[in-house]
């Protein structure tokens, strides 16, 4: 479980995020939902322990603290920064062996990421050549090997093709029935109608609206996701214009 | 240094021994210097055997039949006659030396009055000049023994021509005189260090932020610390390689050289090299520490290798520097950190003994100031604008 509580981070004189809370729940996807510049992969390297809020705190499954634990977590940024030069099997092993699994519980951890993923037939090639779609499963196997509770992922679907997005859906379904706290930000209604269970919609910076994909398109009084989104953007919009 | 550290630094390694670029810059200036090194001391040497055995072009041998005949039993000396034209035999390499004998040579000889010779050389090319200073040295001791028989036979004693008696001792030993030429081999040697050094340093910081792949590594349970140590490391451990590997090729290559010839004895046992390596390591441990610090500053790759490349002309300019001075009484030249590998170096290849205390203080240096490095590039590990630097600011 990770709770945000009121979380403020500003970069030089620009506020990148104004004031953010909320809470995910095990099991559940929770999906951080808004426009670009809304403040989305601020408040998820918050979350990760990456950057320092200003102010507020991160709770992880408990634990408070202003960088929390990065044991438990497991992150995917918007880019995979995998090394070209390794193996995707090597490139899993690096992370795998830096949250300190050593051995044969390594190699079967990496076994059963690879398995998980699909990737057995890749998996001893250097990642130089590999798409989109591979590399996004390659960093995410990575940051699975160590099997944390908690799964942080920042546009994961960005350029990925129908069959990779559809890959990463049953990947993150099986991992909510696990009981697994997964965040998954992204500004594609479609995609976050579909994956997420609980929504936080949010804009310059602030969180304007949380609930299930059809408790918003009720609040909105609006007939889909999207307009919902439209909506509730444009009524932030009017309050921040003076 | 703790688990963590030898992770990074494995993968680190792993990761440069498949990049073409580096290997490739490893092997060339590994290379690159003994080779160099080699063809000019090999150079010098067919230089020196050149003028073992000088042929020397003679026009007009009819003139002075003494004094050819006299050349002719010299060693290592042949007379033949000159072919016409002899300025552009010279220039063109023919001859390597002519001695023109004027008309009025023999005449004047006997008259006892100064009989004229010419010796034309071409001082664009060395086997000229080592031919033609053979031969006036030549000319010169010819001219005495006849001078002494002409006072002998006058009832004058030789000793009245020679008012001052002139000697030269050399207290430089052979093996100092070795180190002079084999200072530029130090330079190639530290340059090697350098570059490979720089490679992995560079790569593993600025190229890591480049590709994008720092923020997933930053978001392991790994301190910064931990990151920068480990990249230190490998570094370290590629620098190291370098240094092996040209000090072996350097090995090798004299060896192979005629370096007798030159007068120069240069030891090249095992020994030697493991004493040369004792005195450049603290260079190996040094540099990396500083190229790290400035691939974490640099806003990317590409100038973070120029950052680096001004650190080359540094360190080239002191071994110049300590060619130059006088290495053997500067005291100050040991404290500086570089300058000081270079003294200990030259001391290794001078036939000195390096001193414990000496060795102590250099690397106990480098270690300093590399740790110092290392914090300041830790600090800047753990900042926000390493983070977000080239990523945007969402």
């Amino acid at each position: 479980m990770i709770q945000a509580k009121r979380l403020r981070k500003s970069f030089g004189t620009k506020m990148a995020v104004r004031e953010v809370s909320f809470v995910a729940q095990n099991g559940v996807v929770t999906g951080l939902l808004g426009p670009n510049g809304a403040g989305k992969t601020t408040t998820l390297r918050m979350l990760s322990g990456l950057v320092r809020p200003d102010h507020g705190t991160v709770v992880v499954d408990g634990r408070d603290g202003r960088s929390p634990p990065l044991t438990n977590l497991a992150v995917l940024p918007e880019r995979s920064g995998l090394y070209d030069r390794l193996t995707a099997r090597e490139n899993i092993r690096y992370f795998g062996a830096l949250h300190g699994l050593t051995g044969l519980n390594l190699e079967r951890r990496i076994d059963e990421c690879v398995a998980m993923l699909g990737l057995q037939s890749v998996a001893d090639r250097r990642v130089a050549g590999f798409s989109t779609g591979e590399r996004m499963k390659v960093a995410l196997a990575r940051v699975l090997v160590h099997q944390a509770r908690n799964l942080l992922l920042d546009e994961p679907t960005n350029g990925l093709d129908v069959m990779s997005t559809r890959g990463l859906r049953e990947v993150i379904r099986r991992l909510r029935d696990d009981g697994v706290c997964v965040i998954f930000s992204s500004h594609v209604m479609a995609e976050v109608g579909t994956m997420c269970d609980q929504l936080v919609v949010m804009a310059l910076g602030r969180v304007i609206a949380t609930g299930s994909p059809r408790e918003l398109i009720t609040m909105a009084g609006t007939m889909s996701l999207e307009d919902a989104f439209v909506s509730l953007s444009q009524q932030i919009g009017a309050q921040d214009s003076p | 240094m703790s688990l963590p550290t030898f992770i990074v630094a494995r993968k680190e390694l792993i990761d440069a021994s498949r990049d073409r670029r580096s290997i490739a810059t490893l092997v060339l200036t590994a290379f690159f210097g003994p080779l160099m090194a080699g063809f000019m001391l090999n150079h010098q040497a067919a230089v020196a055997k050149s003028a073992e055995h000088v042929v020397v072009s003679v026009v007009g041998a009819d003139r002075a039949p003494l004094l050819v005949d006299w050349l002719k039993q010299q060693q290592g000396i042949d007379v033949m006659p000159a072919p016409p034209h002899s300025e552009s035999a010279l220039r063109s390499g023919q001859a390597a030396i002519v001695l023109v004998i004027e008309d009025n040579f023999s005449e004047r000889f006997r008259a006892s009055r100064p009989a004229k010779v010419e010796v034309l050389a071409d001082s664009t090319r060395p086997i000229s000049v080592a031919a033609g200073q053979r031969v006036s040295t030549l000319l010169t001791s010819f001219a005495n023994t006849v001078a002494i028989g002409r006072l002998v036979v006058r009832g004058v004693s030789p000793d009245v021509a020679n008012p001052i008696d002139v000697r030269q001792r050399d207290v430089g030993t052979p093996g100092e005189r070795a180190a002079l030429v084999l200072n530029v081999v130090l330079i190639f040697l530290s340059l090697a260090v350098l570059t490979a050094g720089m490679q992995i340093a560079t790569d593993s910081t600025a190229g890591e932020r480049e590709r994008r792949s720092l923020e997933p590594l930053l978001l392991n349970p790994v301190t910064r610390w931990q990151l920068v140590a480990g990249k230190y490391l490998a570094a370290v451990a590629w620098a190291t390689a370098a240094l092996v590997v040209t000090l072996f090729i350097v090995g090798e290559v004299l060896t192979r050289l005629p370096l007798d010839v030159l007068g120069i004895p240069v030891r090249t046992d095992a020994s030697t090299g493991l004493l040369l390596f004792a005195a450049m390591l603290p260079l190996g441990l040094l540099a990396p520490a500083i190229q790290i610090h400035l691939g974490c500053f640099a806003k990317s790759f590409t100038e973070a290798q120029s950052y680096s490349a001004f650190l080359i002309l540094p360190v080239a300019a002191l071994g110049v520097l300590s060619i130059l001075g006088n290495v053997a009484t500067s005291l100050w030249m040991r404290a500086v950190p570089v300058l000081a590998q270079y003294v200990m170096a030259a001391d290794v290849l001078g036939g000195r003994v390096l001193s414990t205390r000496d060795l102590l203080a250099a690397y106990s240096e480098a270690l300093g100031v590399a740790f110092v490095f290392l914090w300041l590039s830790a600090r800047f590990f753990s900042s926000d604008r390493m983070v977000m630097q080239g990523n945007g600011t969402r």
